[in-house]
């Protein structure tokens, strides 16, 4: 060999090395196409077989199918997956965790139901792969384990519509369980509003009851692991849309997420009660108020009154802190209220107090107000209400209640105004700057 | 030579990355009583989330792993045993853990200055050219300069050290892989003084031995010599080796039951008709080394090198992000979760059907990744920013370690007199490793989001606690990106050593002196959201000064028989890992930082003679204030937690013989014994600190004085059978292993755990023994033979060189290699068996075939 092949055969020899090297990428399997499998049992058949207490082994060779409705992605649903046909829904309870990656919401799935176990639990039917008996007196469906999945479970097709049954709240029956419904006008009890969802801090379930107008309860009941529990309900009346579920005599509608909860509208009013004036500010811009009719005007003091959340709420507030003015007098005036067409009409509102230290606020009401930038020329006629008051360190925590402030004595088209009045002087002991909030302005009448 | 190939081979460092699970715990069941709850939504909600820990299985495959290999030069019957017949056990000698080791290249250290481990991927693949080495024991002579306290391999790989020769060389095995192709070409000096030695391999060609395993790697070298006239020896080398290792994961007993054989791996799964194993390790480390030695005179030499390296090593492991475990040996997929009977028969009766439910389903990580689309708000930490797009559930995550090492050493040697010799070395050093995470493959989906799960369960609602680099928030991250850690460790390291050797008519003596110093530097290259202050740019530098003295005294009773005595002492400093409690995340320490004393004492009797080599030795070494760090889920604070340790002592005592015997002209019995005792020899303190957090929740004792060293067996014997008639010789082996334990887990053995639980029972005997694993018999066949031909129109003879060796000849399947008991570790119900330890298993019967010719 010349000096020239033996240095070829080197680098060639070399080159050959690096290529044998190489790596080549891993072929990315096929799509997932599961086998063809029909259902011939529907849910309801299945359910009808169950007698409540008692504990069903499934012997024969049977298969329901149907459509998630609900999965545990964002853990309201703990260890189970709910699917649903156009009979009914059923519960399944799997050990295992994030579930939705196999089982997500929409996808087809078949249950061949050979050797399963079906049970109940303080009323709500499920099924599992065998029965717990530890505690004799509270026997438990066992969920499956995860090497048993493929077993009992056939993944079909994703993406499947969900459609949640509309149903009244008075409906809602044991043939509805596990189903995916649907329910207008409900809104969370006076008491609940406000509530986070559930503990999530200490990871404790909540129930909070729901009310339909037309009458009767329910509760939403929310794990505390729920990736939601820390938000807080809405306010308002709407629709709900839930897996039914029952616990003992308790109706439970359990949500997968909070955009299942719409409730957007206004708040159920009692039969013949009207309306006449209602404004919880949710609606405004945050700033200066301005929007819905209402009004606000410095007298002195240049300050106005402000729309500010918190904890998403919004209100209507006011201090004289930091203005540095020896007088601040603010107005806050309502759009016109007609009282031609009722009777017995009433006033309520909420206020908090912070940082007390005597600055005041008043509600006014008047016949001749017109409208105009110097309301302090109309004729205003104080009405007694419930102030916020006394909240020296802080912001009151609460929303202390007006009280019904009857507005019976006038008629006509009348106008609302909240007067504040403090100061800011430079002397401290001359301070009146006390924060109001204000909030939930109603007027009713019959 | 070609014995040389394979123990090396078998030995694999890994760079074992663990995930483990988080969980929150089972609380009591809620029963009726409580009318709030439906059993779909009990309170006992888990999570699922991966973990990376680095000690549980480094534990025990980190060490064990290092046997230096074949002693051409001082061929030592019991060390010569130990590295081809007792590797199968993972036997170390003296029971020293790898870092105790050392290999040099041309006077250059290739221990790793983080971890003292040799970086044997360096040079693995190399033997045609790294059999030209000396392994010389720590305590012993000091000619050859101060080394570590147990063997060290000194390689010379200068092209004029080389055996002048053209090779061609193959191999065919059932072992790390079954092909391997070598070429090698070796010049002397020719006139002009230049010689030059060039040498590539090729390695793979399949499934190993384990299912779902393989090795593919290649390696050059290419070595250029210049003598000059005035005495100089100008030498460069240039050496690389790339391997790609498909791993064996440990097992855990029932696995292998359910499998039916030891030979189970959970580390791979089918992706269409291939077997893609998760847990890959990649390295490639080339270097280079320049250095001329320089004899002014037949007294003395000069040696100066200059060493550069500069490579990557990096480990593939599955990352999944809310949603279930991908492993298939999770414990909650096993039959002994299920509490009921029938359901436990179910499950092991369906695995018995379905055995792809023992690997990992590829196809389903695929699919849930194909299906999940989702929509990242801010993303890239741009408001109102959005990203829409398949993010991964799954990925395939590389852990990433880039080195650049440089090192200058240079060496004295002269004879002062006819007696005494001296020596004097210096070296300076100087690492930079970068660790980083990134995605390697992303398994179908489109994206992944730079957060930290953990965080995520732990600070609800945080949006900067969940961040893993604040200065990147909501980074959108694709195939080959950097995530979760990134961080620099700068070492730097200077030493100098003397030793003076001096030998009369009746006696030798020695004496050397060895001082270094070691700085270590943690540059953070990301501002962690739970540590902004502690994550971020560099720590402070920390600094070691350590001095080491040996001695030793030769008496020579014959020109045959010598009889010895030597100490050590030394004292050294700590390693990185063991000093910072959790570098990826931030730059804390241990509270109390100490080097590492070691005191050892050895004396021995050698004989040689032409019919007998018989070496018989005492030793004792005492180990004190070593530190450890381990990263693992501690179920009872139900969180991620990293376990100081420090002040761990060990003591390590035996005695080691090895003779070799010709019974006539052709036929030769060797014996091999090493029986030691290695011991735990204190109740290290122990502080727990929280992953998430840097709170120290607890401190207390680790009650494991007398506790066993684990990881190797500690008694070894071995008798050999040889046959040798001309060139051609058969060896027939048989080795014996006893006193083998199991890697232990500390947090079983605190008050803390063991508080509530009756001193006595069984309970208590459980959680505190130590399992030792069984006694092994195995045995080894070699046989080989040269023959010399002259081929067609050939001036010269050429040789061809027909090696076998056939191991574990009984075919055992059932041999533990090693094991450790899982860190993790139930408290509410102490059942130990809830995670049991995992092991290793050895290969059953292997075989290699090598055949080379010599032209």
């Amino acid at each position: 060999m010349t000096k020239k092949q033996q240095y070829r055969m080197y680098i060639w020899s070399t080159c050959v090395l690096f290529c044998l090297q190489c790596n080549k990428k891993f072929d990315e399997p096929p799509v997932y196409r599961g086998p063809d499998i029909h259902p011939n049992r529907s849910i309801r058949e299945l359910r009808n077989r169950h007698t409540p207490g008692n504990f069903e082994y499934l012997t024969e060779d049977q298969v329901i199918e149907g459509i998630v409705v609900a999965d545990d992605s964002r853990d309201n649903f703990y260890k189970s997956v709910v699917i649903q046909d156009s009979t009914g829904g059923i519960t399944i309870r799997l050990d295992g965790f994030g579930l939705y990656t196999d089982y997500p919401v929409g996808r087809r799935l078949a249950v061949k139901l050979k050797d399963l176990w079906m049970g109940d639990y303080a009323g709500m039917v499920q099924l599992g792969a065998g029965v717990d008996r530890s505690v004799p007196a509270y026997p438990e469906i066992r969920p499956i384990p995860v090497p048993l999945f493929n077993r009992f479970l056939v993944k079909k097709e994703l993406n499947q519509p969900v459609v949640p049954r509309q149903v009244r709240l008075d409906e809602l029956a044991d043939s509805l369980q596990s189903c995916l419904v649907r329910i207008d006008q409900l809104e969370f009890a006076v008491n609940d509003t406000g509530k986070t969802y559930a503990d999530a801090v200490n990871r404790i379930s909540s129930n909070l009851t729901v009310k339909a107008c037309g009458g009767g309860s329910a509760y939403v009941r929310t794990s505390g692991f729920a990736r939601f529990a820390s938000a807080r309900v809405p306010r308002g009346n709407g629709s709900i849309t839930a897996v039914y579920s029952v616990f003992r005599y308790d109706k439970q509608l359990l949500i997968r997420d909070t955009a299942d909860v719409q409730l957007t509208g206004l708040r159920c009013r009692p039969p013949g009660i009207k309306e006449l004036l209602v404004e919880d500010f949710e609606q405004q811009a945050n700033g200066i108020v301005q929007d819905h009719g209402w009004k606000t005007i410095a007298e002195s003091g240049d300050q106005l009154f402000l729309i500010n959340t918190t904890q998403n709420n919004r209100y209507a507030e006011i201090s004289a802190f930091a203005t540095g003015k020896p007088v601040v007098v603010s107005w806050l005036i309502s759009p016109p209220v007609n009282l031609s067409n009722s009777a017995n009409e009433i006033l309520r509102f909420v206020t908090k107090d912070g940082y007390d230290n005597g600055a005041t606020l008043q509600v006014l009401v008047s016949g001749n107000y017109d409208g105009a930038n110097t309301p302090w020329k109309a004729r205003w006629t104080p009405l007694r209400a419930l102030m916020a008051k006394g909240s020296v360190p802080s912001i009151n925590p609460g929303w202390v209640s007006s009280g019904d402030i009857s507005l019976s004595a006038f008629s006509g088209t009348v106008h609302l105004a909240f007067r504040y009045e403090g100061a800011d002087p430079a002397s401290v002991f001359d301070r009146r700057t006390t924060r109001f909030l204000l909030d939930e302005v109603r007027v009713l009448g019959n | 030579m070609l014995r040389s190939l394979w123990p090396l081979l078998l030995l694999c460092v890994c760079n074992n990355i663990h995930a483990q699970r988080y969980h929150r715990a089972d609380k009591e069941k809620n029963r009726f009583t409580d009318s709030t709850a439906a059993s779909l939504l009990k309170e006992d909600q888990w999570y699922d989330l991966p973990i990376i820990t680095l000690n549980e299985t480094e534990r025990t495959t980190g060490d064990g792993v290092f046997v230096p290999g074949l002693l051409m030069a001082n061929r030592d019957v019991l060390y010569t045993m130990a590295a081809f017949h007792f590797s199968v056990k993972r036997f170390r000698l003296r029971g020293y853990a790898p870092d105790m080791s050392g290999a040099q290249i041309n006077g250059l250290h290739l221990n790793d200055p983080e971890d003292g481990n040799p970086q044997w991927s360096v040079w693995s693949g190399l033997n045609e050219v790294t059999k030209n080495n000396r392994v010389i024991p720590g305590t012993g002579t000091a000619e050859l300069g101060f080394t570590n306290l147990g063997n060290t391999m000194l390689m010379d790989l200068r092209a004029s050290r080389q055996r002048e020769q053209l090779l061609f060389s193959t191999t065919f095995s059932n072992r790390m892989f079954r092909r391997r192709i070598s070429f090698t070409r070796n010049r002397s000096f020719n006139k002009k003084g230049w010689a030059s030695a060039f040498s590539v391999n090729w390695r793979g060609a399949g499934e190993s031995h384990f299912p779902g395993t393989d090795q593919k790697g290649g390696g050059y070298y290419f070595a250029l010599d210049k003598q000059t006239r005035e005495g100089h020896l100008l030498s460069m080398v240039i050496l690389g080796n790339s391997v790609t290792t498909a791993r064996q994961g440990p097992v855990l007993k029932e696995s292998m039951q359910l499998n039916g054989n030891a030979f189970y791996n959970p580390y791979w799964g089918w992706q269409g008709s291939k077997k893609r194993n998760a847990n890959t390790n990649r390295s490639h480390l080339p270097m280079l080394v320049l250095s001329d030695e320089y004899h002014p005179d037949n007294q003395s030499v000069y040696t100066v090198s200059l060493g550069l390296m500069a490579g990557r090593r990096s480990a593939t492991a599955l990352d999944w992000y809310n949603a279930p475990d991908p492993r298939p040996d999770y414990y909650r997929y096993l039959p002994s979760y299920q509490t009921d009977s029938l359901l436990r028969n179910g499950v092991a009766e369906e695995i018995g059907d379905q055995p792809s439910l023992l690997q990992i389903n590829w196809h389903r990580l695929y699919d849930v990744n194909r299906n999940s689309r989702e929509t990242l708000q801010d993303a890239d930490g741009i408001k109102g920013n959005l990203f829409s797009g398949l993010r991964a559930r799954y990925l395939l995550a590389e852990r990433i370690t880039d080195t650049w090492k440089a090192e200058f050493s240079m060496g004295y040697t002269t004879r002062i007199s006819n007696l005494v010799t001296i020596n004097a070395d210096a070296y300076l050093q100087w690492q930079q490793t970068h660790r980083y995470n990134s995605i390697r493959d992303l398994l179908g989906a489109e994206y992944s989001v730079d957060w930290n799960t953990f965080a995520e369960n732990d600070y609800p609602g945080n949006v900067n606690a969940i961040q893993n680099n604040l200065h990147h928030p909501n980074r959108v991250l694709r195939e080959g990106d950097r995530y979760g850690y990134d961080y620099l460790v700068n070492t730097a390291r200077a030493g100098i050593t003397g030793t003076v050797t001096a030998s009369w008519q009746k006696m030798d003596g020695f004496a050397g002196i060895s001082l270094s110093t070691t700085e270590y530097t943690r540059e953070g290259k990301m501002r962690n959201g739970l540590f902004p202050f502690h994550s971020y740019g560099r720590s402070a530098t920390l600094s070691f000064t350590n001095l080491s003295v040996k001695t030793g005294i030769n008496y020579k009773i014959n020109g045959r028989k010598y009889l010895y005595l030597q100490a050590m002492a030394m004292s050294r400093a700590p390693f990185f890992d063991n000093i910072f409690i959790s570098p990826r995340t931030r730059d804390s320490q241990q509270e109390r930082v100490t080097g590492e004393t070691i005191l050892t004492a050895e004396t021995g009797l050698i004989l040689n003679s032409p019919k007998l080599k018989f070496r018989v030795s005492a030793y004792i070494t005492g180990q004190n204030d070593g530190m450890n760090v381990l990263t693992f889920y501690h179920d009872a604070y139900r969180s991620l937690v990293n376990y100081a340790l420090s002040g761990i002592d060990k003591m390590h005592y035996g005695t080691e013989l090895g003779a070799e015997y010709k019974l006539t002209g052709k036929w030769m019995v060797q014996l091999g014994v090493s029986a030691g005792r290695y011991y735990y020899s204190s109740r290290p303190a122990f502080s727990v600190t929280a992953d998430n957090d840097a709170f120290v929740l607890e401190k207390g004792r680790v009650y494991m004085k007398n506790f066993r060293v684990e990881g190797t067996p500690q008694e070894a014997y071995g008798l050999g059978l040889s046959y040798q008639h001309n060139s051609s010789y058969l060896n027939l082996f048989a080795s014996y292993f006893r006193e083998h334990w199991l890697a232990f887990n500390p947090i079983r053995r605190t008050y803390q755990a063991m508080e509530n639980v009756v001193e006595g029972s069984e309970q208590w005997s459980r959680m505190i023994a130590q399992e030792k694993l069984p006694e092994q018999l195995t045995l080894d066949l070699s046989g080989g033979c040269s023959f010399r031909l002259r081929l067609p129109g050939s001036q010269h003879f050429q040789t061809i060189l027909l090696y076998v060796g056939v191991n574990n000849l009984l075919n055992k399947k059932d041999i533990l290699s090693g094991g450790y008991e899982q860190l993790r570790f139930d408290a509410d119900t102490r059942n130990v068996d809830k995670f049991p330890p995992k092991y290793f298993y050895a290969m059953g019967l292997n075989y290699s075939v090598n055949i080379s010719f010599r032209l």
